[in-house]
């Protein structure tokens, strides 16, 4: 079968792509222990505050313009859903999942992480500007997906 | 194909090949840079002021806590213990600092701390070699709460009022125990939890610090190539 040399090229260089991402697969796995986590492997993000658990949302001010939320996703809502703050915050989000994969986007910042059940998500913000800020779940969780949302209002 | 672009896509795959070794190998290794560490003027136990950042800065560890607090400090004094010594063992011992800032700005004033420092070794008593800073109520607010990011939080005065306690009486504030790293350019490296501390990670972190604090020339630039290929530690 007649083949078109550069056709030839660009198969033979996909192939190699293939091999170099098994490889990294490999090693990632093997040498660095990166692994898919479950029920019995739970990640533990070192440095978080201590009350930072998937069994109680909280949001606090730890100083002036510096505010933390714990949020927990569930199916299918998030709590806290609605959060104050005045403009020019720096808020740091720490998620949680309780049953299933969720997400999170902020809009109008960039906000936009997955929530893994075991892991703790961890996001930094600085909302400047004054205004609603809609935020949602952008990971398909079940039959609810689209009603699973929330707002920061940044109040100037 | 002509020569020359075969020449131009060699380098380019040598060159991709080297990026995705450096990235996938990870030869060289460094700790985020986390965040600007809070600018600050605080008081040491003689009443004489502290500021941060300064030029002759080492690697320094900042832990929180209240005087009162007889658990926390027997966690801060433990941490002291054990990383000091990990420390001695690995030929750092010169190249950190150790700092403790009250989160009890009311009670913990430079008298108390100097008390602290000078008594032998009690609960609570800090090892002579910890510096320990106090200040305002708002000054320390900003420079713990807003700057490093620690929550700490004094007991409702309303909700003791009422039992007729004094203000001295109040229970110490509540705070997470936490150890903030911070390199030479006051930068935060690295942070922990004071119940999940661990010497051979702190080791570990110091030792990259100190690496990357002397490089110099063209490894420095491969040690700013690792921040871009996120070279972290796992």
């Amino acid at each position: 079968m007649h083949i078109h040399p550069y056709e030839r090229l660009w198969i033979r260089l996909s192939v190699i792509m293939l091999i170099v991402f098994g490889i990294a697969i490999a090693l990632s796995s093997l040498t660095f222990g990166i692994e898919i986590p479950g029920a019995t492997r739970r990640a533990v993000a070192t440095g978080l505050p201590v009350d930072a658990t998937p069994e109680q949302s909280w949001i606090r001010e730890l100083g002036p313009g510096r505010y933390e939320v714990n949020m927990i996703a569930r199916m299918w809502g998030f709590d806290p859903n609605e959060i104050r703050i005045p403009k020019g915050s720096t808020v740091t989000f720490y998620l949680h999942s309780q049953d299933v994969l969720h997400g999170i986007k902020i809009r109008g910042t960039t906000v936009s992480m997955m929530v893994i059940p075991g892991q703790v998500g961890r996001a930094t913000y600085t909302f400047d500007e004054p205004g609603e800020y809609i935020f949602l779940c952008h990971e398909y969780c079940g039959l609810g997906h689209h009603v699973m949302s929330g707002k920061i209002i940044v109040e100037g | 194909m002509s020569k020359g672009l075969r020449i131009a896509g060699a380098i380019g795959v040598a060159l991709a090949a080297l990026i995705f070794a450096f990235a996938v190998g990870r030869p060289i290794k460094v700790l985020p840079r986390m965040a600007p560490a809070p600018p600050f003027e605080l008081l040491d136990p003689w009443g004489k002021p502290v500021s941060a950042p300064r030029e002759d800065a080492k690697i320094t560890l900042y832990t929180f806590g209240a005087l009162r607090d007889d658990e926390g400090m027997a966690r801060i004094r433990a941490f002291y213990d054990k990383a000091h010594r990990a420390l001695s063992d690995a030929g750092f011992a010169d190249a950190v600092e150790f700092v403790f800032i009250t989160v009890d700005p009311d009670h913990d004033d430079p008298e108390a701390l100097r008390r602290a420092i000078a008594s032998p070794p009690t609960v609570r008593s800090l090892p002579p070699q910890m510096m320990p800073l106090t200040g305002s109520w708002i000054a320390i607010r900003m420079v713990v709460g807003t700057g490093f990011g620690v929550y700490f939080q004094p007991p409702a005065v309303e909700a003791h009022q009422g039992a007729g306690q004094l203000a001295a009486a109040l229970p110490p504030p509540k705070y997470d125990p936490t150890v903030i790293v911070v390199d030479r350019d006051h930068v935060i490296r690295a942070r922990y939890a004071l119940n999940q501390f661990d010497t051979g990670t702190l080791v570990r972190d110091v030792n990259l610090l100190v690496k990357e604090a002397n490089a110099q020339g063209a490894t420095r630039w491969i040690y700013e190539g690792a921040h871009l290929f996120l070279c972290y530690p796992r």
